[in-house]
């Protein structure tokens, strides 16, 4: 069962929004990305990566929220779904918990880019996002 | 069905590169003897390289390899153990080019499923029938003197416990060399036994013949002797002993006595025990490129942190007090520029690799031409890139061989046009900027330039009146599809193609082929590749404030257009006019869907008038930036998913500094449109 473990916490936009720590290869602050053209709206660049040229995904774009306000805490979080690698422009990273199925964890009813919803200690709602789903652009 | 099973893949590289190593080497001491004298040492070289490539392509399955390696093997093992014996040395010579190169050809083919496995029976009866006519009368005399006793396992440096056994097997034991081997892992202290190497194909044989004999050092003997006579299938065992000065004592009992010291004895078994000589130029390891080209990227990373760190904003404030920081950091950037060096120079070999391969095409040619002609080397430590290297082989050939066949004379026109000098055809190679110089050059009769102006005039290849070309303009004829100056057409060249084909090829990676000559001089022709292939020559272009580069190879003029120079047609269709010629306009900036700031005006950007082999056009682009020479690298799988190589991207470029260009790709943005 993969529906226990430890995730990374960040926010988009107001909310908080989670990746499983197994899907994370590195968090970075990098800031400055290589425009592409013609590539999807939510894809805002590349960047280098110890010399691999991976793309940098706005996730508010790639969820349908909008345009995000990033600032200097805004962070990239490396992600790969063994295959393929980018990175996730996100506003803010919060910090890492665990979750148990059962416990403090619900799946999603139906597989997609959500796959379930962390209750924190103080309640709050945290949204796990699937890996392999947010990469999965259409052009 | 496939040659081989997909886990034997790394295997199967090491032994393709192991082989062709030997064979090269093989390739070399052949040369060198041919005319010379055939050495002891040359000979034990040879039976080596036959040794371990048997060996080897028996491990691998490949029979037809080893057992034509295994006849040539054999051929050398009868010279070796008999130095005086008599043979045809240009028809050993023959036979051992053909062994080679069939060994050669069968090693290339072997990752090409489409090619089946060779069929070398016939050489390999032929190298047989050699040995068996070579074997004829030596065989006579070595029935006198190749006594079983030929072996002195003592020498100077036994001193009085210095102890020494033979031991002989049964008749039914089948495999003594492995009894023997057993048989040694029992005793202790053991300083040398003959056969040395059990693992040897012919050891078994040696100690059927002669025993087994083990020399080792303090150690009580009759504890020894009892613990070897407890081996099994072990017939007997006789302590030996150092005999000063009496060759002739031996008795039946014993099989094997050492012989004096002082005997000469250059004995069948000696010989390959001889401690193998240090040749091999220090300690080479082979890597596989995939290693030294991320090693490469590694030691740029470093560089763009170290970089990052020590110009690192948060220093700022403390810039006034870091004297020993500054210090460190000095050190710091020696150490890694000299990092950056040493992995560039890893990979570039030097060129001999590839000039040392021409001395066969030229000695190949010599023999079948009559041309005696001499290959000269000039330069050739000088050193590229291994996939520099490589690529220049078939250059090289071709060339060469046009040199020999086409550019010197045969001795009798040489005579009569009162040329004494010997005929040379020089390899020379050095640098030039970033580029390296390959020259191919003869003393031969060079060419006539209002020979092949006629020639070029027949074929329809004037593209302007005969009388504007220039003598240099003519020698380019030479290099045009279907142009051949020879009149007969011979097994090496002067069908017409191979000249048009080698400039195609080198200007595939970014090279170029030039020509010259004198008549009734000889000719040169001039390779010129950059040092490294991963470079690529490229032009910064800048499209909506963004740089992208943009391969220099495929684009043919830059210049600022006047607004007359526009044709718009009534469809609205955008042209500009160079040296009399309308080409398409492609805004670069309108073609990737990008929206400029401002509107750009044609007269105030700069036109690029781009060529792949299919179409031409003019791209236009606010600016140039500079010249930059980088190592292009193809999208990521999952960038390429976006369609970037259909949108004119052809990859990116990590720069000196850590950012990203991307590099546009001019004949798809050409086809785009």
């Amino acid at each position: 069962m993969n529906n226990s473990g430890s995730a990374v916490t960040f926010y988009v936009k107001d909310d908080i929004y989670a990746f499983d720590m197994a899907c994370i290869r590195e968090i970075n602050a990098r800031s400055g990305f290589t425009f592409v053209p013609t590539l999807p709206d939510c894809i805002c660049g590349v960047i280098n990566l110890m010399g691999e040229v991976i793309p940098v995904i706005d996730l508010c774009k790639r969820l349908n929220l909008g345009d995000e306000d990033y600032s200097e805490r805004s962070c990239l979080l490396v992600i790969s779904n063994g295959d393929d690698t980018a990175a996730i422009r996100v506003r803010e990273v919060i910090t890492s918990i665990t979750y148990t199925e059962g416990e403090d964890f619900m799946p999603m009813p139906e597989k997609g880019i959500y796959s379930g919803i962390i209750t924190d200690e103080k309640g709050k709602r945290i949204t796990l996002l699937d890996a392999e789903q947010i990469l999965d652009i259409k052009g | 069905m496939p040659k081989f099973d997909p886990s034997m893949q790394s295997m199967l590289d090491m032994f393709v590169f192991e082989t062709s190593d030997l064979l090269e080497k093989l390739d070399d001491i052949l040369m060198r003897t041919e005319q010379d004298e055939l050495g002891g040492e040359d000979v034990g070289e040879i039976f080596r390289v036959m040794h371990t490539v048997k060996g080897s392509a028996a491990m691998m399955g490949l029979t037809n390899m080893s057992t034509l390696a295994h006849s040539l093997e054999d051929l050398f093992s009868i010279i070796r153990d008999n130095p005086d014996v008599s043979y045809d040395k240009p028809a050993l010579y023959e036979l051992l080019y053909q062994g080679s190169d069939s060994l050669k050809a069968e090693t290339e083919n072997l990752t090409d499923e489409a090619i089946p496995l060779g069929d070398y029976s016939e050489l390999i009866a032929q190298v047989e029938s050699f040995a068996s006519v070579m074997k004829g009368e030596p065989q006579k005399n070595e029935g006198g003197s190749a006594s079983p006793n030929a072996v002195d396992i003592f020498d100077d440096s036994d001193t009085s416990d210095t102890l020494a056994f033979c031991v002989t097997y049964s008749d039914k034991c089948a495999m003594p060399e492995l009894r023997a081997m057993t048989l040694l892992n029992k005793i202790t202290n053991v300083i040398k036994t003959v056969p040395e190497d059990l693992d040897a194909d012919d050891a078994g044989d040696q100690i059927g013949a002669h025993g087994f004999l083990i020399k080792l050092k303090g150690e009580n003997a009759d504890d020894v002797l009892k613990r070897l006579k407890a081996g099994i299938d072990v017939k007997e065992v006789t302590q030996l002993f150092p005999k000063k000065d009496k060759p002739e004592q031996k008795t039946n009992t014993k099989p094997v006595e050492p012989q004096p010291k002082a005997s000469p004895a250059p004995s069948s078994i000696s010989a390959p025990s001889a401690p193998k000589k240090n040749d091999d130029k220090g300690a080479i390891i082979s890597v596989r490129l995939e290693k030294l080209d991320r090693l490469m990227r590694l030691a740029q990373e470093i560089v763009i942190a170290e970089t990052e760190t020590l110009h690192s904003e948060d220093l700022a404030p403390y810039r006034k007090n870091l004297g020993e920081f500054e210090k460190s950091a000095r050190e710091l950037k020696k150490l890694t520029d000299e990092l950056q060096d040493m992995v560039m120079s890893v990979r570039m070999v030097p060129i001999s690799g590839a000039f040392s391969k021409m001395n066969r095409v030229v000695r190949d040619m010599n023999k079948t031409l009559g041309k005696g002609v001499t290959l000269k080397f000039v330069g050739d430590d000088t050193e590229v890139d291994k996939s520099v290297s490589d690529m220049l082989g078939d250059p090289l050939m071709h060339l060469v061989r046009n040199a020999v066949d086409h550019g010197i004379e045969s001795p009798d026109e040489r005579a009569a046009a009162g040329k004494t000098e010997a005929p040379t055809v020089t390899l020379a190679a050095y640098y030039e900027s970033n580029d390296v110089i390959i020259t191919v050059t003869d003393n031969g009769a060079g060419m006539d330039p209002k020979a092949l102006l006629e020639k070029a005039q027949q074929r329809g290849l004037l593209t302007k009146p005969a009388a504007e070309y220039t003598d240099k303009e003519c020698y380019e004829f030479i290099m045009a599809a279907g142009f051949s100056t020879n009149k007969v057409v011979t097994e090496y060249s002067g069908r017409g193609v191979g000249m048009d084909v080698v400039r195609k090829n080198l200007e595939r990676v970014g090279g170029r082929l030039e020509v010259d000559s004198r008549l009734g001089e000889g000719s040169t022709f001039t390779i010129r590749v950059p040092m490294s292939l991963s470079i690529s020559e490229c032009l910064g272009v800048k499209i909506c404030e963004q740089e992208y580069a943009i391969a220099a190879s495929s684009i043919v003029e830059v210049f600022k257009a006047s607004s007359s120079d526009i044709v718009i047609s009534p469809d609205g269709k955008r042209s500009v006019m160079f040296e009399g010629k309308l080409y398409r306009i492609i805004r670069l900036s309108e073609h990737f869907g990008l929206s400029p700031k401002k509107d750009i005006s044609f007269d105030e950007g700069i036109m690029l008038i781009c060529k792949s082999a299919t179409s031409e056009a003019a791209f236009f682009a606010e600016d140039v930036t500079e010249d930059m020479q980088i190592v292009v690298k193809p999208f990521s799988p999952y960038l390429s998913s976006f369609g970037l190589k259909n949108a004119g991207f052809s990859g990116t470029s990590v720069l000196g500094d850590g950012s990203i260009v991307l590099v546009l790709d001019a004949g798809e943005i050409m086809k785009g449109v």
